[in-house]
C-alpha cells in the first residue's frame, strides 16, 4: 500500500459527497459566467434592485453545496469527523491569518489589493486550505 | 440514545479551556503591543526599506500564529462532544463568512459596492471569530440545552 495514496483516497461517504457536489459546482460555474455577461450587457438599463438580484444568483449554488456538505457530515463516522475537524480548522485559521497578514501590508501601503478579487477568492482559498488540512489530518490519524 | 460523553456546563472552566484562555490573553496582549509598536516604527522607517517595512508590518501576525497554535492544542485536548461543537461552530463560521464575502464580492463586481482591498483582507479574521463565537453559543445550546 502506498502511504501517500492512503492519505488522499476517498472513503465511500466522501466519494458519494463529491459525486453529488458535481451538480452545484457545474451550475455555479455556468451561472457565474452568465451573471457576468448579463450584468455587463444590462448595467445601464436595468434598475439597481434587479442588478443586485442577478449578481447574487451564484450564491444560491453555494448554499446548495453547503446543504450537501451538512448531509455528508451527518453520515461521517468518528474518524471522518476528526479529519473534518482538521480540514475546517486548517482552512479557517490559515486563510484568516493569511488574509490578515495581507490586510496589514495593504494598510501600511506596502502592497495594493483588489477588494473585489480578495472578497471573491476567500471561499475558494478556504476550500483549498480545507483539503490540505484533511490530508494533514489523515497523515496524523490515518 | 445519546452515546456522546456528558459535557461540562458551558460556564465551567476545564483545564484545556483554562490553558487556551491563558494563551489567548498572552497572544492578544502581544498583538496589541506589537500592533502599536509596528505602527510607531513604520513612521520612522524610510519608504525605500521595503523589506524592513514589510517585516515591521507583519509583526502583529506572529501573536496570531501563537493563538492558532493554542487553539489547535485546545482542540486536541477537548473531549469528543466539545470537538464536535467546535467543528460545527467553525464550519458555520466559515460558511457564513465565506458566503458574506462572496456576496460582497459579487456586489462589488456588479458595481453596486466599492470594496477596499485592505479593509476586506483585514476584516476576514475578525468576521470569522465573530461568527464562530455566535455559532458556538447556538450550537452549544442545541447540545447542552
Amino acid at each position: 500500500m502506498n502511504p501517500f495514496l492512503d492519505m488522499v483516497r476517498f472513503t465511500p461517504n466522501e466519494k458519494r459527497y463529491y459525486q453529488r457536489s458535481m451538480a452545484p459546482t457545474l451550475v455555479n460555474i455556468l451561472l457565474t459566467v452568465a451573471v457576468v455577461l448579463v450584468i455587463e450587457q444590462f448595467r445601464g438599463d436595468w434598475p439597481f434592485a434587479a442588478l443586485v438580484a442577478v449578481a447574487l444568483l451564484p450564491v444560491l449554488t453555494i448554499v446548495w453545496f453547503f446543504k450537501l456538505y451538512i448531509d455528508y457530515f451527518r453520515d461521517c463516522d468518528e474518524w471522518e469527523k476528526l479529519i473534518e475537524v482538521y480540514g475546517i480548522c486548517v482552512g479557517v485559521l490559515l486563510v484568516g491569518t493569511m488574509y490578515f497578514a495581507f490586510g496589514l501590508l495593504a494598510l501600511f501601503e506596502l502592497v495594493v489589493l483588489d477588494g473585489v478579487w480578495f472578497a471573491l477568492m476567500m471561499l475558494p482559498a478556504i476550500s483549498i486550505a480545507y483539503v490540505l488540512g484533511k490530508i494533514i489530518g489523515r497523515w496524523r490519524h490515518g | 440514545m445519546n452515546v456522546l460523553p456528558a459535557s461540562p456546563p458551558c460556564n465551567e472552566l476545564t483545564p484545556p479551556i483554562r490553558r487556551y484562555l491563558r494563551w489567548l490573553g498572552i497572544s492578544m496582549s502581544m498583538y496589541a503591543t506589537l500592533l502599536v509598536a509596528s505602527m510607531f516604527a513604520l513612521r520612522h522607517v524610510s519608504a525605500d526599506g521595503l523589506v524592513l517595512r514589510g517585516a515591521l508590518g507583519l509583526l502583529p501576525v506572529l501573536p496570531l500564529l501563537l493563538l492558532v497554535w493554542a487553539f489547535a492544542r485546545y482542540l486536541r485536548e477537548c473531549d469528543e462532544m466539545q470537538q464536535e461543537i467546535e467543528l460545527r461552530s467553525l464550519a458555520a463560521a466559515a460558511a457564513v463568512t465565506g458566503i458574506g464575502f462572496l456576496i460582497a464580492g459579487f456586489l462589488g463586481s456588479a458595481g453596486v459596492l466599492t470594496l477596499k482591498g485592505d479593509l476586506v483582507a483585514i476584516l476576514v479574521l475578525p468576521a470569522l471569530f465573530g461568527t464562530y463565537g455566535i455559532a458556538k453559543a447556538v450550537v452549544h445550546r442545541s447540545y447542552v440545552g
